[in-house]
């Protein structure tokens, strides 16, 4: 990725300005994450390199609440791991329209987030590298900054329970989750996870009534008739 | 390990992990795709992980139930994304929800 090329490209220029909305609801979100994080014990430091270099927000807050519960670092890094799953699936499909070697093209796959790979794609299989990089830049300045003032916020606040911080998580997460609940299936996988969560998190060691609650996807490995006229996407 | 030293190990790994797993794609010049069956078991983890966080960052604390202040500040935060405010917003309600509710009660 050239910054003179990207400069110069109105391509990659639009797509940072149609992020910005994404990247102000980043920053807030960034800010409850600094001041989560710091709540939970951890060092100002860890939550801002944490954000630098991971820039994944649900699977960041999802590894500092289990280690806030009490939960081995194991079991933080494996719900982080499961909660980026889908980048997974999503840097597959981006695969063919990144450009260069491979080290270039590793590179090139880290700027994707939820939101950018939703304004790149093309919608006929292939993806614009320049909205993806464009729209990626200022949601990951939001989320770096955020963090730091979140984290900066946490360390002044005496009591930040008193603010209501610790429902700025679960929040978060709700309104993740309801953009997630776009199929009868999906809302039951729903379901039966708070299930498996709330009764393994009274019976197991912290953290791992989150983790078996991933197991709740795998009915998605159920056989399902296909719709014939469904063109692949 | 201390409290400091697991949060640094988990930063580790966690970059690590989710680089591998953000450049995988790329990297293998995509044109392959999952299966139709792996690609659903990975559209719905998002789901079951984020309820299962928060359910349990709602109504538990240290391993128990502790159903408190921050059950109202859900229930806002329900009301707002029904009413399709700004992620923003969503944050923000609730908390000022909880925090309101702590102050009455």
């Amino acid at each position: 990725m050239n910054v003179t090329t990207l400069r110069t490209s109105p391509v990659a220029r639009a797509g940072a300005r149609a992020a910005v909305p994404f990247a102000l609801a980043g920053f807030v979100v960034a800010i409850s994450f600094g001041i989560s994080a710091r709540a939970a014990g951890m060092p100002a430091a860890a939550a801002i390199v944490m954000s630098a270099i991971m820039y994944a927000g649900a699977a960041q807050f999802a590894a500092v609440a289990i280690l806030a519960q009490g939960g081995s670092v194991v079991a933080a890094v494996l719900a982080a791991m499961l909660m980026n799953g889908r980048y997974f699936a999503m840097g597959l499909a981006l695969g063919p329209s990144l450009k260069g070697g491979r080290v270039r093209r590793a590179i090139e796959g880290q700027t994707l987030v939820d939101a950018s790979w939703a304004m790149a794609n093309r919608g006929d299989g292939r993806f614009d590298r320049h909205t993806l990089f464009g729209s990626s830049a200022p949601q990951y300045v939001a989320w770096l900054s955020g963090t730091i003032i979140g984290v900066i916020a946490g360390s002044a606040l005496p009591n930040p329970e008193a603010l209501g911080i610790d429902a700025v998580f679960p929040a978060f997460f709700l309104a993740l989750l309801v953009s997630e609940l776009r199929t009868a299936e999906a809302s039951a996988v729903a379901v039966g996870g708070a299930i498996v969560a709330v009764v393994l998190g009274l019976l197991a060691p912290a953290g791992i009534g989150i983790l078996a609650a991933a197991v709740i996807a795998l009915v998605g490995l159920r056989p399902v008739r296909e719709a014939p006229t469904e063109p692949e996407a | 390990m201390t409290g400091a030293e697991q949060a640094w190990l988990t930063v580790a790994l966690g970059a690590v992990t989710t680089f591998a797993i953000r450049g995988f794609g790329p990297v293998t010049m995509g044109g392959r795709t999952l299966g139709r069956r792996a690609a659903r078991v990975l559209t719905l983890l998002p789901a079951a992980l984020l309820s299962a966080l928060v359910v349990t960052e709602t109504v538990m604390r240290d391993g128990t139930l502790d159903v408190d202040a921050r059950v109202g500040g859900l229930a806002v935060a329900a009301l707002l994304i029904w009413r399709r405010a700004s992620v923003i917003w969503v944050v923000i309600g609730a908390a000022a929800a909880t925090a309101v509710l702590r102050l009455l009660f």
